[in-house]
Formats: structure tokens, sequence, C-alpha cells
């Protein structure tokens, strides 16, 4: 009944915008509606760039406008310290009502404690038919219950610019390989030696060169959560190590050095704003960015590498998840009006306009329509989503992305990329460390 | 004999005095003592920020100490920045200070100029300005660039990265050469008069004069300046986030990653106070050490 009137409610709204005298229409309704309500004031946490800031904000002032006993107190910044700012805030209960929380955490917070609601259980104030059930099963549940909502449809794709690659005589047309990126590499440094074929730095490698490359020789992700242990053997180790050492030694890659300046953030580096670099492996939601930092180039979007041999190759390594996850306070005092909230950010038509492709592809049928209707998503988005789609990676989210396995692995890379050791020795250190991380877990 | 002086007597205890000092009491109390004390609790736990501590006793500091390979690599990085830091700072506010001490006009606006970085001290603007004057396509670089000099990679490598930020504490050398300036004024002008009669040049008073003059104030500057250095945590968690390859790793970062990264509080709690002992230990170890080189005029009496 009551999920009917909210539908019903929106769908005036929706009616009474889009005639003439709508905007006189809507608020007066809205009027109406409020003066029995409690005000209600919610807090909203999420990370990103000027352009999803300024959207995101643009969304919660529309939705504030349509339901008035709602203030909605924005929090955002820059997503370095923000796994801190919300671990602490979680942990004193001062989190914020709508948090906007990484995919990678989220096995961690969940063996750590209950945080967040189960969107099951609040049906009646949010409408999930748009969302594929499939995609909520894969990437969102966690022992049944469905503690967040994805925030779109992310998966890695390499995006190649195309200006610079037909100047060197690049061939990109066929199915990119790892041993394919060392040639086009060698051939990048012959045609100017101040050139690279990769913009990637260490952190970058962890998640788009390491997890694939293990996924793709052993079939399973990095480390088995039933277990506790690895699942790759220690040669298997070494040749993922051995392969980025040689991306260093064969000069694909820019010199890690160069890079620590703007580790995790590979639209900043002045190499590919002055389209010195040729391509660079990155989520569809980081796209746009990546573009708009040199837009002189064109651009095309290419799939991920994979092994040469494909006999050899058990999976394909890569799947589509989300880039962030919409979750729910436990803890809050005003539940149903945050997911009301969050129904109105998935769901409603303006809002899907002014949100575009921000966190990548939109996760709704709807939106996503909304926005290739009107063109609001660039097709490089769409492109390099429907390549990740094919692939049959495992989702690895568990004890892989947990942030200490995650630092090793970064400690073993950093390792041999700065010639510090050699890919055996790094193995064995990183493989010590590993199960001393383990077994506390 | 001593003639007896009359002590008023107090009926009732004065709490006046206390509730002049509450403010800072309940500020000691609630964000030193209280913190303080729960730190060493913790550290004997394992508490991991959303479970209920229990006690491990002394597990912490036994894998500390014997199966964390970071915390020895965190322990030589620390080491290594305090010891370019502190005689780096002072040498440095020494020299500006002694350069300052002169009665030229405006000296007051040049001495004001020169204290001013001191003022941004540990914030993290600064560190961020650091960061982009020495990026690889930074105001440094771009410097040494038009001067027909080679490029330096200043933060991209694990060497290099940590004197660019032992520069960064030592450019905030202000408080520092605040005190040897008042020290400075401090030195009786007879002393200088009476060794140039004897012929002593300038080189020669200042190392025979002027130094142990203000050997107390060296002394203090050292003693705060380690314990600031060996805590030092904003820059390299800032300028470089510990990296790269774990070269600016310090401890003070390595405490907050375990703290609230990988949550663990009860061990980033036994790593404070490694680090308390640490800095315990040096103090005791240069108090130990200044004793007959320090002159104190009053004869050195606490």
């Amino acid at each position: 009944m009551k999920k009917k009137s909210v539908m019903a409610a929106s769908l005036a709204v929706m009616l009474a915008g889009s005639v003439f005298m709508g905007g006189a229409g809507s608020v007066a309704k809205a009027a109406d509606s409020a003066e029995d309500k409690e005000p209600v004031t919610l807090r909203f946490s999420w990370w990103g760039g000027d352009e999803r800031n300024e959207a995101t904000l643009q969304v919660i002032d529309n939705f504030e406008k349509e339901y008035p006993w709602i203030t909605i107190e924005p929090e955002f910044g820059g997503d370095q310290g923000y796994l801190e700012k919300l671990s602490t805030s979680l942990a004193g209960g001062q989190a914020a009502d709508i948090i906007q929380n990484g995919p990678g955490w989220m096995p961690s917070f969940m063996s750590k404690g209950d945080f967040f609601i189960d969107f099951n259980e609040y049906k009646d104030n949010i409408d999930l038919s748009g969302f594929s059930e499939e995609y909520l099963e894969n990437t969102c549940t966690y022992n049944d219950k469905l503690v967040g909502l994805p925030s779109g449809i992310g998966t890695t794709a390499l995006l190649v610019n195309k200006t610079l690659a037909d100047e060197i005589g690049l061939d990109f047309s066929g199915d990119v390989t790892w041993e394919g990126l060392t040639e086009m590499g060698k051939k990048v440094q012959e045609y100017n030696s101040d050139m690279y074929l990769l913009n990637i730095d260490t952190s970058f490698l962890v998640t788009n060169v390491f997890r694939p490359y293990i996924m793709q020789i052993t079939g399973t992700p990095f480390v088995n959560d039933e277990t506790k242990s690895l699942s790759c053997s220690e040669e298997e180790l070494t040749q993922v190590l051995s392969y980025i050492r040689s991306l260093y030694d064969d000069r694909v890659v820019q010199p890690a050095g160069e890079t620590a300046s703007f580790e995790g953030a590979p639209q900043t580096n002045p190499k590919w704003i002055n389209g010195e670099c040729v391509a660079v492996m990155t989520n569809a939601s980081q796209i746009n960015n990546l573009t708009s930092a040199n837009e002189d180039a064109e651009y095309m979007v290419v799939s991920m590498p994979e092994m040469q041999d494909k006999e050899a190759q058990k999976n394909e390594g890569y799947y589509a998840n989300p880039p962030q996850l919409m979750c729910v306070n436990k803890s809050s005092e005003h539940i149903e009006e945050a997911v009301m909230f969050l129904d109105y950010f998935f769901n409603n038509e303006e809002a899907a306009a002014i949100l575009k492709d921000l966190r990548s592809v939109p996760p709704t049928e709807s939106a996503r329509q909304i926005c290739e209707e009107k063109g609001l998503i660039s097709s490089l988005v769409t492109t390099a989503v429907n390549l990740g789609l094919e692939k049959n990676g495992i989702n690895e989210m568990g004890l892989t992305t947990d942030s200490e396995v995650e630092a090793v692995i970064k400690t073993m890379i950093e390792s041999v990329s700065f010639g510090e050791s050699t890919p055996e020795e790094a193995c064995e250190s990183g493989i010590d460390m590993l199960e001393n991380i383990l077994s506390e877990k | 004999m001593k003639k007896k002086t009359k002590v008023k007597k107090y009926r009732r205890i004065d709490y006046m005095g206390l509730v002049y000092i509450a403010p800072w009491l309940l500020g000691f109390l609630l964000l030193q003592l209280y913190p303080f004390l729960s730190s060493l609790f913790y550290s004997f736990t394992d508490y991991q920020f959303f479970n209920e501590p229990s006690f491990v006793g002394l597990k912490n500091y036994i894998k500390l100490f014997t199966t964390d390979p970071e915390f020895y690599n965190s322990l030589k990085v620390t080491i290594v920045y305090t010891l370019y830091t502190v005689p780096g700072k002072l040498m440095m506010a020494l020299f500006i200070a002694v350069l300052l001490n002169k009665n030229i006009k405006r000296i007051g606006l040049i001495r004001t100029i020169y204290y001013l970085p001191s003022l941004f001290g540990g914030s993290v603007a600064v560190a961020i300005l650091w960061k982009l004057l020495f990026m690889d396509d930074g105001a440094i670089n771009n410097i040494l660039l038009t001067l027909h000099l080679p490029k330096v990679q200043w933060l991209g490598n694990s060497s290099t990265a940590l004197m660019t930020i032992c520069l960064l504490e030592i450019w905030q050398f202000g408080s520092s050469m605040v005190m040897f300036l008042a020290a400075l004024k401090q030195v009786p002008a007879s002393l200088y008069e009476a060794a140039s009669l004897d012929g002593a040049g300038k080189v020669k008073s200042f190392f025979h004069i002027t130094l142990p003059q203000i050997s107390p104030i060296i002394f203090f500057n050292i003693i705060m300046q380690t314990i600031t250095a060996l805590q030092n945590f904003t820059s390299s968690f800032v300028v470089t986030g510990g990296g790269p390859n774990k070269g600016t790793y310090v401890l003070g970062m390595k405490l907050y990653t375990d703290a609230f990264t990988y949550f663990k509080m009860g061990y980033a709690s036994a790593t404070s106070w490694v680090i308390f002992g640490l800095i315990l230990v040096v103090t005791l170890l240069l108090f130990r050490f200044s004793s007959g080189k320090v002159y104190y005029e009053d004869g050195g009496d606490f």
C-alpha cells in the first residue's frame, strides 16, 4: 500500500513537473504534505571529483525542493583518507545516515559488525525493480542481506589515446595480450624514448595487472576466503612479479619514481596530459576524468589484456563490479527518509539526467535509458562497460581486497619496480607477510 | 634564635584555585590523561575498533619486535629522519639567529619574515605546497632546468624523498630561531669586549663565548626537536604517503595505518608506547650526555 502511494506521489510530481504550471503545482503539493511532517535532517557522505560533487549537490537540492521537510547535509571530499574517516565514525557511532562505500571495504566491515540496513526490508520506501537482480546478488548481498546499492556498473578497460597510437603505428584492432603490451611498449620507446605505452602507477598495478593476471593463471581470486590462504603457488606469484618487473625493464611503463608523485590519480600525470602516454587501464567511471585531462586527442576503448595462450588461461580475470555502494547507516534515526532519498537518487528521471555517468554507467534500466536517449553517456564509457560485461572473471571482493593484503601486494610490486629485490626475493618475503596477516583474520 | 613567622591558617580548603585552573584541568584529564591511560590498556588487548577489547598480554609487543618486518624499517626511517632534521634545523636556526642578531633598520620585520614558516608548522596546507614544489614537474625542477641543471626526482625515490621531507621540517626553524635569538641577546657584551682585547676574532669568540653561553638553549632545543622528530607524521602522510617503497614510512605513519586503515587499535597502541619508550630513552641519554657540557648560570639546579 505504502509503496503504491509513494509511487503515486512521485508520478504525480513528475506529471506536474512536465506541464506548464508544473513548478507551482509540485511546490504546493509538497508544502501540503510537509505541514504535518516533523523536519528531518540527514547526513550524506561521499567522495568524488568536482563534476560528481556538483551533480550530487544538485540532486540533493532538487530532492529537498520536492520533500521540503527533509534536509540533507552533504559531506564530501577526495577519496584520500575516506576509509579511515568512515571506519572511525562507524566505530564511534557518528557515521552519516547515507554513506557512499567502497565495495572492496565491504567484506571487512561485514565481518566486524552490523552497520548497514538490509534494503530488502525497506521495499516500501524504495523501488528496486530497475536493478538487475543478479548484479545485486553478486555485488551487494552479504549473508542474504542487501546491504548496499550499486552506484553504477563498473568494469575495467584499456583507454587508448588514438591520435598518438596512430602516429606511432600501433594496432589495437586485435585482442590485446600481456605479451603484446610488451611489444607495443618497445615500439613506443623506439618512436620516442620520452614516451611510454602505459600510464600506470604501483597502486593501479595491483588492481589492473596483478590481480587479473593471477586470476587468469589460477582461475580464482588471489586469496581463498574459505581457507584463508593464497590460491596461487610460489612459482605463479613469481611469474606475475617477473612480468611486472619486465614492464619496467622494457620501459613499457613510466619509471615508478616518476609516477610516485601522482599516485592514484593517473589523470594528473603530465605525460598523459601532454599526450606522451598511449594508453591507461581504467575503471569505466574514470574515463571522463582521463579524457578531459587532454581534450586535444581522440580516444578509443579496447578490451583489457589477456594471456596470449588462451589454453593456459583459466579465467578471463575481469568482472563487473560497482565503483561504489550506497549504504544506509543502521543506527540512523531516520532510516526511512534516507531510503527515500536513495529511491530518488536512483529512480528519479531528473536525478538520472544530472548524475549521468559520473559514477559509471547507471545501475538502473530506466536511468540508463534516460541517459542514452539524451546522449549523456559518452560512447567510450558504454563501450568500456559492454566489453567488461563479456568477461567471465570471478568477483574477488573479500580477503583479496583487504587493505592489509593489498598493502603487501603493493610492497612486493614496489620492491621489484624500484629494482630493490628480484621477483623471487619479493615473492618470498611477500608470502611470509601474507601468511602472518591471513593467520590473524 | 630564629624568630617564628606566623603562618596564616586556612579554616577550609580554598577551592578557588582549582576553579581557576579548571579549563586546563579538564582538558588535561579528558584529552591527555584519559587517552594516555586507555592506550596503555589497549596495548595489552586485541582491540580492533569494532570488538570488545580482550586481554592478550604482551602479544602485541612481541609481534612488533619479532614478526613485523615493517617495524624495523619504520624505526630505521624514523631514526634517519631524526638524525637529519635535528642537527639541520638547529644549525639553520642558529645561523639565521646570529645573522638577525644585529641592530639594523627594520630588523623586526626581517625577523618576522623568517619566523613565518614556523607559524604554518605541521599544517597540511604547507605539506601540500611542498609536494607541488618538489613534484617531477614542480617549481624546483623547473628552476633547475632553467639553470641548465639536471632534474632531480625529489619524491620519486626512497632516499631523496626522505631528504625532501627532512627539508620541510628544517625549513620550519622559526621557533628554535626565536629562542636562540633571545639567548644570544643574553650573552654579556663585556665577554666579547674582553675577548677582542685579548685578540680573539669573530669565529673564535663564537665558539668560545657564544656557544658555551647559549648551551642551555641549544640543549633545550635538541631535546624538544628530537621529540618532535620522533613523532613525525604529517609530512610523510601528506607529501609522500609513506612511499615510495616505504622510504618515508616513519613510525607515526605506521601507527596511523595500523590503527585507522587496518583497524588494529591494540597493536597501534603498543607501537605508540614503544615510540614513547624510545623518546624517553633518547631524552635520558641526552641528559646524561649533556652533564658537564651545558653551562648554567645558576649552577644547573632545577
